[in-house]
């Protein structure tokens, strides 16, 4: 029998930072083989941003959480989650979780080649130091192990692979990147910059920055505004690792994409205390496998490459791989969400439609609290977004009155006052009693330990909220909208889909569980790049930044390697 | 026209694409089974969800009896009827797409729906001395009208009914193909060049 391969590194997931980990590794030379738990798309079948309502059953018109309730019940939670799209969520039943009674975490994934990026909100922000350097303003929890300045580059070397539109703003709180040109705003959408920017020097309207292309870029052609971008794009225009980053690894010809791997754990040379590959189960024939390999990265998303770490202890590591430190599972953070105003904008009225729901992307208003002076009821602060966007129907079809030719007639020649909506994307503070742990003798349909997720919001995060739905209404009041619902209570955490922590970086390995390096302090050979490093969340979207962080990572594995010190 | 400028082809937007379709199908991966198995672990996340029907058979009724089917489609085609500008609900098949969503419903409103055609058919009997379906199109007009009186605060069984299924046939109508692009004549959904946004001036001084 042969000998089994060993790879110059396994990465665990496909997504955002796994598709990033398998093209700078393979280009740079290595042989990579990327698990992937899932299987690859087929887009012509599975790819649906074209699908007309009534090509699906139930038209869209059903909740989906009733809809899907059976093997969806979490998923479906997520907007996205619909008669459309639902194929690129997880099967509940088979992947379960639990939380304590009470306290809901909506833990929303995605498992096939692309992983998340199928359906991701395409909302890409730097980060600045207002966020890497942010205990060091106000004192709460830790910096991040490098400035600003030191991830610079990276994000200069993701957008411009990746393709972000957007507008230069010269803002120190949300630098500004390698941008292509920026999408247009609708009628609505400049009222509200008109009258915010006029009235509050301290906060800006800019157009979304989103990684949806507005000019070709690396063979992807540019975005032909259909509207649908959560639902696949059979022209690869928004990105997503299928679309672009797998691709670039697959032609260097050093990369292995292996399907339906469902890691288990992580196997460790006792001799040696490295880690020396990745067990897993093939999600088909549920056989057990191992990769091996002389560097492995997990790329898993936040919460699964965790609970690999926290299935994989041993002797050694009693307490899940890596853990000396203890913080691993802990400071758990998604942003606070689902809080916001909507309603009508009265002065746009009588014009025709004019494409505007074809944009997929939205407006965005920098943080603005805690840039200055210090909020006196809490630290750290939210970003807004929103949008204003006339659609196929008016947006009061329901509350037309009457029936009959002339009720009809109405819906046909409507011209009425155009929609809006904004929300407020809040900071979580990382606490330590926001965690994962491992349930060892509930397992999933593979026979893998599942996790425990306990986290709730806290003060600081209530108080946000309070003060964002506040702003929001003035804001909206001030550029002349109509408000028509207001919502105060944010989403269970989770729902936003921007989880990070839990295997945080950091300069004290006391207190962190990997280096500036996304290096494991107790297993060199042992890499987490993706959001499970973070060690503060900011306001921002956190995949670009996942996915700088992810080449910055790379770059020193390679040297590493190359140096024999792995 | 303003659409016909600004809008391209899907050969035109996917022409000379490196990276679109194509290199997503043929991604090589190595994989434990054939495609089968994989599309087989897939489906079953995909349950409960017939095809939509391209043909002109009527599917058969999956909740609705034969006499409260044509109750329904009598009061959708009332509430969106054939004008001169498109076809009705009646034409778009409103009440199949509203039976198959009563049939995935909870039973309490399956029951409301069994009631309020039952509420409907009483009154037009009392009416008219026969059922609605039977009832002519202006004696049809005549009870819906007095039924969507208090549209805003029903009081009655039939009023609150007449909401019920105005909603559905709505929410049927304007989501099929002779809603959306015969009466509607909506454009988007489609392959633009360029996305313009807003062009008035008097938006952005």
């Amino acid at each position: 029998m042969a000998m089994q391969n060993i790879y110059d590194a396994v990465i665990v997931g496909s997504g955002a930072t796994g598709g990033y980990a398998a093209k700078e590794l393979a280009e740079k030379g290595m042989r990579v083989i990327v698990l992937e738990a899932g299987r690859k798309l087929d887009p012509n079948k599975d790819f649906r941003e074209h699908t007309w309502p009534y090509e699906v059953p139930y038209r869209g018109t059903v909740n989906q959480q009733i809809l899907f309730r059976e093997r969806q019940r979490v998923q479906s939670r997520c907007y996205a989650c619909n008669e459309y799209g639902h194929h690129f969520f997880v099967d509940d039943v088979d992947n379960p979780y639990t939380t304590p009674e009470g306290r809901p975490f909506d833990w929303i994934r995605g498992r096939q080649v692309g992983g998340r990026t199928i359906t991701w909100g395409r909302q890409s922000y730097r980060l600045s130091d207002y966020e890497f350097k942010a205990a060091s303003r106000d004192g709460y929890g830790e910096d991040w192990p490098f400035s600003y300045a030191d991830l610079a580059p990276y994000y200069d070397r993701v957008e411009r692979f990746v393709g972000i539109s957007g507008a230069y703003e010269n803002l120190p709180q949300l630098p500004d990147g390698r941008f292509l040109p920026a999408m247009k705003m609708t009628c609505g959408e400049h009222l509200l910059k008109k009258a915010v920017e006029g009235k509050w020097k301290d906060r800006r309207v800019t157009i979304g920055r989103s990684a949806i292309l507005t000019q070709a870029l690396g063979g992807r052609a540019k975005c032909h505004f259909c509207g649908h971008c959560d639902r696949g794009c059979t022209t690869a225009s928004y990105f997503s690792s299928p679309g672009s980053t797998l691709p670039a690894a697959a032609k260097t010809g050093r990369m292995t994409l292996r399907t339906n791997a469902v890691a288990s754990h992580i196997i460790v040379d006792p001799k040696t205390g490295k880690a020396k590959g990745v067990a897993f189960v093939d999600q088909i024939t549920k056989a057990t496998h191992e990769a091996l390999g002389k560097v492995i990265v997990l790329c898993a998303s936040t919460i699964e490459s965790t609970r690999l770490l926290l299935n994989s202890a041993t002797r050694e590591h009693p307490t899940g791989l890596g853990n000396s430190s203890g913080a691993l599972g802990h400071y758990l953070m998604d942003h606070s969400y689902g809080v916001g105003v909507g309603g009508l904008i009265p002065a746009v009225k009588n014009y025709p439609y004019n494409f505007d729901d074809g944009r997929a992307n939205g407006i965005y208003i920098p943080k603005f609290r805690n840039i200055g002076e210090r909020h006196p009821k809490f630290i750290r602060g939210y970003g807004i977004q929103g949008g204003a966007q006339r659609g196929m129907l008016p947006p009061n079809l329901k509350s037309i009155p009457g029936f009959g030719q002339e009720f009809k007639k109405i819906v046909r020649d409507d011209k009425s006052a155009a929609p809006f909506g904004m929300g407020a994307w809040g900071e979580m503070l990382p606490r330590f009693d926001n965690q994962v742990t491992i349930n060892k003798d509930k397992k999933d349909a593979w026979g893998i330990p599942t996790v425990h997720i306990d986290c709730t919001h806290g003060d600081n995060e209530r108080a946000m909220v309070k003060d964002a739905v506040e702003c929001l209404q003035e804001m909206a009041q001030e550029a002349g909208f109509e408000v028509t619902r207001v919502n105060s209570n944010a989403a269970a955490p989770g729902l936003c889909i921007h989880e990070v922590g839990t295997a945080r970086m950091g300069d004290d390995p006391k207190k962190s569980v990997l280096n500036k390096f996304n290096q494991s302090w107790d297993v060199k050979n042992l890499f987490v790049t993706d959001g499970a490093c973070f060690a503060s969340q900011g306001c921002q979207n956190p995949t670009l930044t996942m996915m700088a962080i992810t080449v910055r990572a790379c770059d020193y594995i390679v040297e590493e390697h190359k140096k024999g010190n792995l | 026209m303003a659409e016909k400028r600004d809008e391209m082809t899907r050969r035109e937007a996917i022409k000379g694409i490196g990276a679109g379709v194509g290199v997503i199908a043929t991604l090589p991966v190595l994989g434990s089974a054939a495609v089968a198995d994989e599309q087989a672990a897939h489906d079953h996340v995909q349950h409960g969800a017939p095809a939509a029907k391209a043909d002109d058979k009527p599917e058969p009724l999956k909740f609705f009896t034969e006499d409260e089917n044509k109750t329904v489609t009598e009061m959708s085609e009332r509430i969106i009827p054939t004008d001169d500008h498109s076809p009705g609900a009646k034409a778009a098949r409103v009440n199949a797409y509203i039976d198959l969503i009563v049939s995935v419903s909870p039973d309490e409103v399956k029951k409301s729906w069994r009631d309020g055609l039952a509420a409907v058919n009483n009154k037009s009997r009392d009416m008219f001395g026969k059922e609605f379906a039977a009832a002519s199109e202006a004696d049809q007009v005549k009870l819906l009208t007095e039924i969507s009186k208090n549209e805003r605060s029903p009081q009655t069984v039939e009023e609150r009914f007449f909401r019920t299924i105005k909603g559905a046939t709505i929410d049927g109508y304007y989501t099929s193909e002779i809603g959306i692009k015969k009466e509607l004549q909506y454009k988007g959904n489609t392959y633009l060049k360029e996305f313009v946004g807003c062009t008035h001036p008097e938006h952005q001084k």
